[in-house]
């Protein structure tokens, strides 16, 4: 089953194109990657998924008419309201879905991003990466079918990479699809099942890993990426 | 909603800015020129001054700042992809500044009463009530819009200067306008700060057709500013 279809999408900021006409679909169930340079389009292409703006040309298709109540996000910038703590801003967001939480409720999600005694602190204060791992929890507190992750490991720590990435895969495990934008493409091949790169506002290549590989006949994701970035092509068979 | 306004509410109250501008500044106004100037329907025209004046403080300058912080962190773009109405998400942060304003004004009047041995009836306090509810809800909404129309805090401190430095010196909160120009006058007739202060007055007063006519004025712009609230709300600074 398809969560959402985009067809010949395209999206203009004043004199410059970001999107090209895409046409892309999310298949229930996977974890997705969306992977590009910076400038490629795929923020404003998430955008546009999430309904936060319209395309100026194309169609989107997604698999309810309430999808909003469906869908969990953590944008790019993970940000938090301001002068709340991070148990506070659980709590908020969850009211912004609709969903009541009661203190045993959110000291479990504190632990499940490994957040357990600081609920108390303001969320503007807490390090980057659990910055990050409390934008993720916010995004499952309706238990969505949908995540969408934007750039969930960005500026980060080995170690919480990998936090994150164990976040994301066991979110797949409990039956949500997931939609991630990466820069890493280690990580992008540890738990992706499909990719889709784009370049200056167009899809260049998409699949699975695998087949990306076999396709372009590389050793590695990085190789694939930097031959269809205009990039070098060390790493070719 | 109920835990919007809860979390709004508990977050606003830690706010420094609160302490300063809506309750020591109007308290040590208030109670220091009621003391100092010898007159004797001073002490009552300056208390009511330093009510309306910290009610706009916080309900007009802090939030416009509160607003545009959320905004220019992104939140707004997340709420743009949550099920909430934004008229109820609006609903529920203004209803807890407002209540802040409405405490902050009952604070310094329960103060200024004190000090300055005035007495206020109980029907002038329900008459109250209501004043100190629809005029911060005016400003607060109003600051939705102040916010919109800022991109950073510069810009907010500008038009929040701009709007609320005339508003209060046309305005006969801190002297009386019996003696002002006739064009002052004139101009502070549509002054909207100017209605919050006679509908306050003419509570205390009892003086029920100014009360009616000013309580009214002050919810028609109230009403205004919930349109232009919504109208106007921005998401992103993109």
């Amino acid at each position: 089953m398809q969560l959402i279809e985009a067809k010949g999408i395209r999206k203009r900021f004043h004199s410059r194109e970001v999107v090209k006409g895409i046409d892309l679909e999310i298949r229930q169930g996977e974890i997705l990657a969306l992977i590009g340079t910076n400038g490629a389009g795929k923020s404003t292409t998430l955008a546009m998924l999430l309904g936060i703006f319209p395309p100026d040309a194309g169609t989107i298709t997604r698999w309810r008419d309430d999808y909003k109540a469906h869908i969990g996000v953590q944008l790019q910038s993970t940000p938090f309201f301001e002068g709340y703590t991070a148990e506070e801003n659980l709590r908020l967001f969850a009211a912004l879905y609709n969903v009541k939480m009661d203190q045993g409720q959110i000291q479990q999600k504190l632990e499940e991003c490994k957040l357990q005694g600081a609920g108390k602190t303001l969320a503007s204060r807490l390090s980057g990466g659990q910055q990050k791992r409390l934008a993720i929890a916010v995004t499952t507190l309706h238990h969505p079918d949908f995540i969408i992750l934007d750039e969930p490991a960005a500026g980060l720590d080995p170690c919480a990479r990998h936090e994150i990435r164990t976040m994301i895969v066991r979110l797949a495990k409990n039956g949500a699809t997931v939609l991630f934008s990466s820069h890493d493409m280690e990580e992008v091949s540890r738990i992706a099942d499909r990719i889709i790169l784009m370049h200056e506002g167009r899809i260049a290549a998409q699949g699975e890993p695998k087949s990306l590989l076999k396709q372009y006949h590389a050793e590695n994701l990085e190789s694939v990426y930097l031959e269809l970035t205009d990039g070098t092509q060390a790493g070719r068979k | 909603m109920k835990t919007i306004f809860s979390l709004t509410f508990k977050s606003a109250c830690r706010d420094p800015f609160l302490l300063l501008w809506s309750l020591i500044f109007p308290i040590g106004g208030a109670i220091g020129l009621g003391v100092f100037i010898k007159s004797p329907d001073y002490p009552e025209h300056i208390l009511t001054g330093m009510m309306a004046v910290s009610i706009l403080f916080y309900a007009l300058t802090t939030t416009s700042f509160a607003i545009l912080t959320q905004r220019r962190r992104g939140v707004y773009n997340l709420l743009r992809v949550t099920p909430l109405p934004l008229w109820k998400y609006v609903c529920s942060l203004s209803g807890a500044w407002t209540s802040i304003s409405f405490l902050c004004a009952v604070l310094v009047m329960l103060s200024g009463i004190f000090a300055l041995k005035l007495s206020v009836s109980i029907s002038a306090f329900f008459a109250l009530v209501p004043v100190l509810t629809i005029a911060p809800l005016g400003y607060v909404l109003f600051s939705f819009f102040i916010a919109s129309l800022s991109r950073t805090e510069n810009d907010a401190s500008i038009l929040t200067n701009l709007i609320t430095l005339p508003l209060v010196f046309c305005s006969g909160a801190f002297y009386s306008l019996k003696s002002a120009p006739q064009f002052l006058r004139i101009i502070n007739g549509f002054n909207p700060f100017q209605w919050f202060i006679n509908a306050l007055r003419s509570a205390f007063d009892l003086s029920w057709d100014s009360y009616f006519i000013n309580t009214g004025l002050v919810s028609l712009a109230a009403l205004v500013a919930f349109l232009l609230a919504l109208k106007t709300f921005r998401y992103t600074d993109a």
